[in-house]
């Protein structure tokens, strides 16, 4: 009698055990199925516009004709090799505000979804300023291109983010 | 003898008791766990659609008339904010509150820098690089694209056109 009484006793742990673990499982399900994950990737539109948004760009580089030139402007100049009223060559002009613009808008480092950029510059195919490049090159990246058709030439705006 | 068999009925009674309490508790764990998923299913499909309508948003914003530089600045432009325009209309924003059905708008200028967040009013503008268009005080989540802020600026007695780069930032309510 007492040892059938002590199994009955086992046989209600082990159902009760069971029952714990069960109800464990079931709660981890629960937090993953509720944790949402986060958003890491960059979008197509946010690379394209950024082109479009750095082509319009006005630099600091002023032609008494024209003005200030914009971006898009600034390369041609700098493809024909001419100089600011202020005397700075176009093509350093150009450089140095394309590094600040990328620096200031793909913050690139561990903390952030950037892991690296790189912008290349050429009119008729031939590069007219170095490529900018910075971090890791990974395999996930957005590109774009723009072209730019005037009587100068055919000038290609490429521009790649990796993450 | 009649005592022993009372105590074995009432053993049986009480396993059969706990028994039956284990069981309920199980299938309500189960019902809980089948619920929370649907709802949380549901829950992400809502956000989603936030977050797509604030893609939508966010991409054709700056090309919309309330926004748009249009031909003010040599030329059409597209993706190209109106900044002086866009002043006027945060002035005029309790009209559009619930226009564009998103819970922020907000455009932050990138470059040239500015040190920290100089929020933009009448009074300030153009030295400072956050316009709030729209603030409705939700915790959310933002959406952006990158824009071409314009404006006009004087020098010598005369106007030029004065674009720099800047973030059109649109944010969506998170369903919780």
């Amino acid at each position: 009698m007492k040892r059938k009484n002590e199994r009955a006793q086992e046989e209600m742990i082990g159902f009760g055990l069971i029952i714990i673990i069960v109800a464990v499982i079931l709660l981890i399900f629960l937090w993953f199925s509720l944790s949402k994950p986060s958003k890491q990737n960059v979008e197509s539109y946010e690379v394209e516009s950024f082109i479009g948004s750095f082509l319009q760009f006005t630099s600091g580089c002023e032609n008494s004709r024209v003005g200030y030139l914009s971006v898009q402007d600034l390369i041609y100049y700098c493809y024909g090799q001419k100089e600011c009223d202020d005397g700075r060559k176009s093509c350093d002009v150009l450089q140095e505000l394309s590094q600040g613009i990328i620096d200031e808008s793909w913050k690139v480092g561990e903390d952030s979804k950037i892991m690296g950029y790189s912008l290349n510059i050429s009119v008729d195919g031939k590069a007219i300023v170095p490529s900018l490049e910075k971090g890791n090159q990974t395999g996930n990246s957005k590109g774009y291109e723009e072209q730019l058709k005037k009587s100068q030439g055919s000038a290609s705006i490429k521009f790649s983010a990796y993450y | 003898m009649q005592i022993m068999v009372n105590k074995k009925s009432q053993t049986k009674i009480q396993q059969t008791a706990v028994m039956l309490i284990a069981v309920t508790l199980f299938f309500v764990l189960v019902g809980l766990f089948v619920l929370s998923f649907r709802l949380s299913g549901l829950k992400n499909e809502a956000t989603t659609l936030q977050e797509q309508n604030a893609i939508l948003l966010v991409t054709k914003l700056s090309n919309s008339p309330e926004f748009s530089c249009g031909e003010s600045f040599s030329g059409k432009k597209i993706n190209c904010v109106d900044a002086d325009k866009i002043m006027m209309l945060r002035e005029d924003i309790t009209k559009y509150n619930n226009f564009w059905g998103v819970a922020d708008i907000k455009i932050r200028k990138i470059y040239p820098t500015t040190d920290g967040d100089v929020e933009c009013t009448l009074s300030n503008y153009p030295q400072c690089n956050v316009i709030n268009l729209i603030q409705k005080g939700v915790v959310g989540t933002y959406e952006s694209s990158f824009v071409t802020l314009c404006r006009k600026e004087i020098k010598d007695n005369s106007f030029y056109d004065k674009c720099e780069l800047a973030r059109l930032m649109v944010s969506y309510k998170t369903v919780q």
